[in-house]
């Protein structure tokens, strides 16, 4: 409720002002342009090839992203070890081998960006390490619908308090309403120039082939969390996170049908690392009046080794990861089956139909086509042809037709 | 019985002695005798002794007499001798005294110790026989040569400017008198329309030997020589009166002033010369309301505290935005006091009104420094606003029509003319301009303001006087049909003042302010819901002014203020509302100060001020604080603990020394030097993240937490008069650190927030700036040019990277605008039209831009450059005003004028604020103007 109460606040004060004055578009950025560097950089504990993002700011009014490429970005420990990372696509670099961070050492960002500029990190250190617990509970949103919250128990393995970043990937199997058996596809098509007209001259050959592939099963695409979620152990007692809320699933999702999966990776931060999160996301997500708080530039851990008065964005994470999955369907909360995400839509394309009667030269049926439906049956006889829409038939649009590697039913 | 008249030279002498006994006659013969053996001769014939000053009569050039005479009476001989000299002669009993150009009258004016006969010292009026002393205080150079005549001439005129008076004569000759004895003349200088005390006031004898001031309620006291003085009371604003005294003992001498009719239209600003050179205070600016009326105002109004802030080195943030800064400070580091009471939030609309009723005003004081002792609690400023005072005579109002307001002010003398009763009032009816938007939304709001004031002022007797003042102002707000918005201020004092004698008086006061706001949400089910905030003080003052010797003037005293502060709740407004209340803890504070100050004349030239406050401040529960780990910033993850305070206990004590030490050295007549230091602390603190005040700012007070806010300020002023005081000009530069200033960091919220403490930065500030300063007092083209110079910078000393700004670098406070020009001219033609002209220019204010956009951890975020990098453009604003007054009859039943003024002739689209609203994921900015357009307003003002 604070948050929406900002809201109104916000506008009437803002209401307030335009009731005495002339608001007008004020063109406020055509000089205002600053490029800056954005890094993107976080190792963990785990042994694995770790990112580097760089990029650049852009102005306002531009919708672009620009990479930060040629860059060299290396990172260095206080004993000595240097992980050299090489760009693998524009602006994103992977460190050339695994290699986990350990505790007890502390290491260095380094990046020189291709026009020769050298940008270096402060040292971090190592967080503590955690320990985490996922569980699903019935509960409610914000906004009072009922579903399963998964929420996190995070505890401290030292004495000390946790800062913690939540991730999460969800997975969810997906299950089409058909099961298509046939592929097909049409070849010497003859296009109608003008299809309003009641010539109908469109034309084309049917070409049925068998499906050997599963269309019907799949496992969505993951889906990322894009938030920033972070919680310490400060407003609970013994240095443990108990019952954050990390996701929610509104009892309608369509993810509960079958089957769903949630990695939650939470990790261990630093405060100063936590501190930045938040603030970034405080200053993006309040109101949208922005005039209404105190805007600024957030100082990361970031700095020019040249300029000292250059802002860099972003930050050098050093943190300890801990990652937990968890499964559920519908059944385990005693949900009625949620309804599949599409509407079923099954025309029948027969011959006599208008505005182009024939047994195959049909208008309507080239524009399912076109659209991607799926030929569900052939009815003998030259009767016509059973569609379904590729929603409710065809799931490699949606997700991957075999499990991954960690599924379990 | 012989029986003559004894007239002096001139020829309406309006004395008359008749002599009691025989006249006795005199023969005596003259050869070539000067002066001085002229005089001796008569001594050792008639008996009569001279008193004189010898230098008269040695720089007589007058030639010597040879004459014979015979059976002449003294008088007749005395005519013959000093017939060819400047000297004047005054016979009682076997005495001569003589005067150098002025006449001595014998004859006791009728209102003679005027209303207070049956002071102690009424009976001390024998005249017969009147002591002169030969060093009596009289110079030629500086006589103000009114010959009766004039004197008379002038009483017919209504525009005099010097009022001379009829000699007064103090106490009862004592045989024993001693030379160069001093007395001490006490009174009450009082305006005789409305009767009110004229704080402020010089009186000092012609020569300038001796001087004083008025008090803030008109008292003064001054030490006079034994014999003749002639006193000079002066006030701009008011004639002059001139006072010839004879002093035998100590006494009291009242003063009535009657407006200058002359200056009354002009623009006044700061009181008389000596005032602006005399003084030791330096950055302090007075307004007198009768001198602002030509001014021209936004919407009709003519209001004085506006005028004020015109003034160098008072900065406002434009119309549209209330609140003001002085010399780099914030907004919520002035004291703004009414009647000594604290209004919080003295503007209505957002700024565009000052919410105290023009016609109530009498004078408003700013001190931008040297702050005196007995004020407290800010660092800045102090803004005193003081009301008049009733009529004790006759019932008086006064009143405004113009489009936006009504304003009336009513007075009454009650209790046989012993108190009075001033009640002021005004309201708006500014809801058709509302209406007459073509904005379908805001043709549905509505905005109205009113305030109140009563003024009760009672004479108990010479002693004690009794005022009280109550105060109270809301606005309301409903711009949309689903908001209701309300502020208010209310304010109450009660004032005793005792005269303990002619050194010491006592003041006791008693004040209690609020300032409250609540916003209603109503129309949107589910949503419905109030929130709001209130701040309360009660506080209790004594204060003494003690004149210890001519010297050394002391005023001490103590105070003490309670806070009680709700600093927010939300409340549903229906049981259906899906809110949930919230109700943030109170809080309680005492804030105490103890001071005394030394005004310490130590010669002609070289004054000084010095003097002590030691304040005190006092969390009290119930509270809960809230620890954090040393070495982390206050946040919400590094929280060790929290400890709860039961009612009134006292969880945490600042403690506050402050100095405030202020001189004047006068390297002549017309130029005199300043030097100040002081310090300050402040408690209590605003919280606000928007650019400029908005009535929903909130404050709160010290407490574990959050440290008291402290200033050092050195300033130094040179101050010149030219052309007789037409002319004045003053510069005046200043170097201003603070320290635990409140800035917040990127991105705080302070709504219904339960730990301010997270939000908040201490910063360091510094300022620094130039005030120039050149006013024509005087003429038919009057007004004053103000420049100022000045920097305002803030740095974070964190070491904390999500607390520190712009990189532990000073950056450019929100009001730090560099170039402040106004020029305010008047020009009165004749006395029934004048005209008036308003420039204004400032810098543009500081603002913090988006400079880009960013994608980071899988979402798309806005880069703003370092705190306040850019400015929006420049303000500049020009308005002109026409004033057209009825006859000047003084017997007319009312007086009135037509004021025809517009507001922003050059329809500069002035920016008030931009603003960037994130529309479909992209930033726009836009920007607000108030009044693009010119505003013309017509405005009809009476007094009767």
């Amino acid at each position: 409720m604070k948050y929406t109460y900002l809201k109104i606040t916000s506008f009437i004060i803002l209401g307030i002002l335009l009731f005495w004055s002339c608001t007008e578009p004020f063109n406020a950025f055509s000089n205002s342009y600053e490029e800056m560097l954005v890094v993107e950089a976080t190792i963990t504990d785990s042994l694995q090839q770790h990112t580097v993002k760089l990029s650049k700011t852009t102005p306002i009014d531009s919708k672009d992203i620009s990479a930060e490429s040629g860059a060299q970005v290396w990172v260095e420990s206080n004993t000595g070890e240097v992980f050299q990372f090489s760009e693998t696509e524009n602006g994103m670099y992977l460190s050339d081998i695994e290699f986990a961070a350990e505790s007890g050492k502390s290491y260095t960002l380094h990046v020189i960006t291709s026009n020769g500029k050298e940008y270096i990190s402060s040292e971090e250190n190592m967080p503590q390490k955690i320990n985490l617990d996922i569980y699903p509970e019935i509960g409610q949103d914000d906004l009072g619908n009922e579903g399963v919250r998964i929420l996190a128990n995070t505890a401290a393995t030292e004495d000390e308090t946790i800062f913690v970043k939540y991730e999460y990937t969800e997975v969810y199997k997906i299950v089409t309403l058909v099961n298509i058996e046939y592929d097909y596809s049409l070849e010497n098509i003859v296009l109608d120039d003008n299809p309003s007209d009641n010539n109908c001259y469109t034309d084309f050959d049917i070409i049925i082939t068998p499906r050997t592939e599963n269309s019907s099963i799949c496992y969505s695409f993951p889906t990322v969390s894009n938030t920033i979620i972070q919680n310490s152990s400060s407003n609970y007692p013994e240095n443990r996170i108990t019952g954050m809320p990390v996701n929610f699933v509104s009892k309608s999702d369509y993810k509960l049908r079958e089957r769903y999966s949630i990695l939650v990776r939470a990790y261990s931060q630093n405060y100063n690392s936590y501190q930045y999160y938040s603030n970034i996301k405080k200053l993006n997500s309040s109101s949208s009046q922005l005039s209404f708080q105190q805007p600024g530039y957030i100082q990361g851990n970031i700095t020019s080794a040249s300029n000292n008065n250059e802002n860099v964005l972003g930050y050098f994470n050093v943190w300890s990861l801990s990652q937990k999955r968890i499964f559920m369907d519908h059944n385990d909360f005693g949900f009625p089956q949620p309804p599949y995400f599409a509407e079923l839509d099954a025309p029948t394309i027969k011959p006599e139909m208008q505005p182009c009667p024939g047994p195959t030269n049909n208008d309507i049926f080239f524009n399912y086509y076109v659209s991607g439906y799926q030929l569900n049956q052939v009815i003998p006889g030259g009767g016509g042809y059973l569609l379904i829409n590729p929603e409710c038939s065809d799931c490699r649009n949606y997700g991957n037709n075999y499990p991954p590697d960690y599924w379990e039913e | 019985m012989n029986k003559y008249f004894l007239y002096l030279l001139t020829v309406l002498f309006s004395g008359i002695v008749y002599a009691q006994d025989t006249e006795p006659v005199y023969t005596i013969e003259f050869t070539e005798d000067n002066l001085e053996a002229s005089i001796l001769k008569i001594e050792k014939t008639t008996g009569f002794k001279f008193y004189f000053q010898d230098e008269w009569i040695k720089s007589s050039n007058s030639a010597s007499i040879t004459k014979k005479l015979t059976n002449q009476p003294i008088r007749a001989i005395l005519t013959e001798v000093f017939s060819k000299t400047n000297l004047n002669f005054l016979i009682t009993e076997n005495k001569v005294i003589l005067t150098k150009n002025i006449l001595i009258r014998t004859e006791l004016p009728n209102n003679f110790f005027d209303e207070n006969d049956g002071t102690e010292d009424s009976d001390t009026t024998d005249i017969n026989a009147p002591i002169f002393y030969k060093e009596y205080n009289f110079d030629d150079d500086n006589a103000i040569t009114e010959t009766p005549e004039a004197t008379n001439q002038k009483e017919s005129n209504e525009n005099k400017n010097v009022e001379n008076t009829e000699l007064k004569f103090i106490g009862k000759e004592k045989t024993e008198l001693t030379k160069n004895q001093l007395f001490t003349i006490s009174g009450y200088i009082k305006s005789k329309k409305p009767q009110q005390g004229i704080p402020n006031v010089l009186i000092r004898t012609i020569d300038n030997k001796y001087s004083a001031v008025t008090d803030m309620d008109g008292y003064y006291s001054i030490k006079l020589p034994v014999g003749y003085s002639k006193l000079v009371v002066s006030s701009v604003g008011f004639n002059t009166i001139v006072q010839e005294t004879v002093t035998y003992s100590n006494g009291e001498i009242n003063f009535n002033l009657t407006e200058s009719v002359t200056e009354l239209d002009e623009v006044v600003v700061t009181t008389s010369k000596n005032e602006v050179l005399k003084r030791t205070a330096i950055g302090v600016t007075s307004i007198e309301a009768e001198g602002v009326k030509e001014i021209p105002m936004v919407l009709g109004e003519r209001d004085i505290v506006k005028v004020a802030l015109t003034m160098p080195g008072i900065k406002t943030a434009g119309e549209g935005a209330q609140g003001f800064n002085v010399r780099g400070g914030k907004a919520d580091q002035n004291l703004t006091l009414l009647d000594n009471a604290l209004v919080y939030n003295p503007f209505h609309l957002f700024g565009f009104f000052t919410a105290i009723n023009p016609y109530t005003i009498n004078s408003v004081d700013i001190y931008k420094g040297s702050i005196p002792t007995e004020y407290g609690g800010r660092l800045s400023s102090v803004m005193n606003i003081k009301t008049k005072d009733g009529s004790y005579e006759k019932f008086e109002g006064e009143g405004g029509i113009g489009p936006v307001t009504g304003n009336l002010k009513l007075s009454t003398p009650v209790f046989n003319n012993q108190a009075s009763i001033m009640v002021g009032a005004r309201a708006t009816y500014s809801g058709w301009i509302m209406r007459m938007l073509d904005d379908k939304d805001l043709k549905n709001s509505d905005a109205s303001f009113y305030d109140g004031i009563i003024k009760y002022s009672h004479k108990i007797n010479d002693k004690n006087m009794l005022s009280a003042t109550g105060y109270y102002s809301k606005d309301k707000f409903n711009i949309s049909q689903d908001s209701l918005y309300q502020y208010s201020n209310q304010a109450a004092t009660v004032n005793w003042k005792y005269i303990v004698n002619e050194k010491q008086n006592i003041n006791v006061q008693l004040s209690n302010s609020e300032y409250k706001f609540n916003i209603k949400y109503v129309n949107n089910p589910g949503f419905n819901s109030d929130f709001g905030f209130k701040i309360n003080e009660t506080e209790l003052k004594l204060k003494s002014n003690y004149y210890l010797n001519k010297q050394h003037r002391l005023v001490y005293g103590l105070s003490s203020k309670l806070y009680n502060l709700d600093p927010g709740y939300l409340n549903a407004l229906d049981t259906d509302s899906n809110v949930n209340p919230v109700q943030i803890e109170k809080e309680k504070g005492l804030e105490s100060g103890v001071f005394l100050e030394d005004q310490f004349t130590v010669n002609e030239k070289l004054s000084v001020t010095g003097g002590l406050r030691f304040s005190m401040f006092n969390a009290m529960g119930p509270s809960t604080q809230y620890y954090y780990e040393s070495g982390l910033p206050k946040k919400e993850g590094t929280v060790t603990g929290s400890e709860a305070f039961d009612k009134n206990d006292i969880f945490k004590t600042y403690t506050g020394l402050e100095y405030r030490f202020s001189s004047r050295y006068s390297l002549s007549e017309t130029l005199s030097l300043k030097l100040s230091f002081d310090t300050n602390y402040q408690y209590i603190h605003m919280l606000s993240t928007n650019t400029t005040q908005s009535p929903t700012d909130t404050w709160t007070l010290s407490d574990i937490n959050i440290k008291p806010e402290s200033s050092q300020q050195l300033s130094a002023g040179v101050f010149k008069t030219l052309n007789n005081n037409m002319y004045e000009v003053s510069v005046e530069g200043y170097y201003k650190k603070m320290k635990n200033v409140l800035d917040y960091i990127v991105g705080a919220e302070m709504f219904l927030n339960e730990n301010i403490e997270r939000e908040i930065v201490p910063a360091q500030g510094k300022a620094y700036g130039v005030e120039f300063l050149f006013k024509k007092n005087s003429g038919k083209l009057n007004g004053w040019l103000s420049y100022t110079y000045s920097r305002a910078f803030l740095r974070t000393t964190t070491a904390f990277n999500d607390e520190m700004i712009n990189n532990n670098n000073y950056y450019p406070a929100n009001f730090d605008k560099p170039h402040d020009f106004s020029l305010i001219l008047n020009w009165k033609e004749t006395k029934r039209f004048s005209f008036s002209g308003n420039f204004v220019y400032q810098t543009g204010r500081p603002i913090t831009y988006p400079v880009g956009i960013y994608e980071f951890d899988g979402s798309k975020y806005t880069v703003y450059t370092n705190r306040n990098e850019f400015r929006i453009p420049d303000y500049f604003r020009l308005d002109l005003g026409v004033n057209i007054e009825g006859n000047h009859k003084i017997k007319k039943l009312a007086h009135s004028f037509w004021n025809l003024s517009v507001y922003n002739v050059l329809g500069r689209n002035n920016p008030y604020s931009i603003y960037f609203v994130n529309e479909n994921d992209r930033i726009r900015a836009y920007k607000t103007s108030i009044f693009a357009i010119p505003v013309p307003t017509l405005t009809y003002n009476f007094k009767f």
